[in-house]
């Protein structure tokens, strides 16, 4: 979708909300699949893009366009979604997720099962990848959202300085302290 | 050393989201739900708002017993014709349709083929779920109403 093509969306949106439906379609692939890097399981993935959406469809009556894509707009969302996940206690929320993932697994219809065994078989196949996640979770959250932009979602220092709303100087110096930090885990994992 | 990593980290293939499917029921679950919910406030700001104005009208304002004014107009709808079919959609009817607009906005229901079960589950809106247990206030208040009614008068 082009600037100006979202532009007169969220015009449309803001008399007819139903047409959020051709934001949502655009855009969940691509915000689920950054979650989905970030975090690196389906349930917890879905979680928090189903969050990001929820707020995103409840925010924008009161959106201002100021040429900034509503793409970039629902990565910062994400991003913030995704940190506030990381900052609870994480170690409880993994085990009660998992918990009641597990529960939630026996329920849930077989598409749903295959779906998320795909996802996370293909982490599991790439051993580099998998290796990176895991190194990327032990950094800083700082670290990991400038690292996660810049390696999984490919986004320019620009874009991510839109994202993270940070001055483009401090995205660079972020990303060359994550990167050696990233570099350091990476080597000492198993 | 240190271009190595980055070159690596640039050329890591990451894993694909594919054909993804269980996107469509969040999405129809976030839109139908806000509706849902409009909806529901509608009907039963009908029933609402006419047992307010009736308080209003006769309790405060002419100073007849509001209980008194409704059972004769319960005892009126006996044989005004259109009172008979009126009442019961505005109190029961309508508070009827709007749960079930607001429950079906938040529940979603899922079919276990394997073990053949019948999976519920509720998603907690407060906006509709305040709708619900207004609609099904009115709905019994108005029953329980009818039912002393008729029982005091036996």
């Amino acid at each position: 979708m082009t600037l100006a093509e979202e532009k007169q969306l969220v015009k449309k949106i803001k008399v007819n909300p139903e047409s959020f439906g051709e934001i949502f379609d655009a855009y969940y692939k691509t915000i689920f699949n950054y979650i989905f890097h970030r975090v690196a399981d389906y349930d917890i993935s879905r979680d928090i893009a189903a969050d990001t959406f929820l707020k995103a469809y409840l925010k924008i009556q009161s959106f201002v366009w100021k040429d900034i894509s509503v793409l970039t707009w629902l990565y910062r969302i994400a991003t913030n979604e995704v940190n506030y996940f990381y900052r609870k206690n994480i170690s409880a929320k993994l085990f009660q997720d998992k918990f009641f993932v597990q529960v939630d697994t026996l329920f849930e219809p077989e598409d749903y099962q295959s779906e998320k065994q795909l996802l996370e078989n293909e982490i599991k196949q790439d051993e580099d990848y998998a290796k990176v996640q895991r190194s990327l979770k032990q950094l800083d959250i700082k670290y990991q959202e400038v690292l996660s932009l810049r390696f999984f979602e490919k986004k320019s220092i620009n874009e991510i300085a839109e994202i993270l709303n940070k001055k483009e100087g401090t995205i660079k110096s972020l990303l060359s302290r994550g990167l050696e930090k990233l570099k350091i885990k990476f080597n000492n994992a198993t | 050393m240190e271009n190595n990593f980055e070159n690596k980290m640039d050329n890591l293939k990451t894993p694909g989201t594919g054909n993804m499917k269980h996107q469509e029921i969040l999405k129809m679950a976030m839109i139908n739900a806000k509706k849902s919910s409009k909806i529901g406030l509608l009907f039963i700001i009908i029933p609402a708002l006419l047992i307010v104005i009736g308080y209003i009208k006769f309790q405060i304002l002419m100073r007849i017993d509001f209980n008194a004014s409704i059972n004769s107009l319960i005892e009126q709808s006996n044989q005004i014709g259109y009172l008979k079919w009126i009442i019961p959609i505005v109190f029961v009817g309508l508070p009827i349709l709007a749960t079930i607009l607001n429950l079906l906005s938040i529940t979603h229901f899922y079919v276990e083929k394997t073990n053949k079960e019948l999976i519920i589950s509720i998603k907690y809106r407060l906006k509709n779920i305040i709708i619900i247990l207004i609609s099904f206030i009115i709905f019994i208040s108005f029953i329980c109403f009818v039912f002393f009614v008729n029982v005091h008068f036996k």
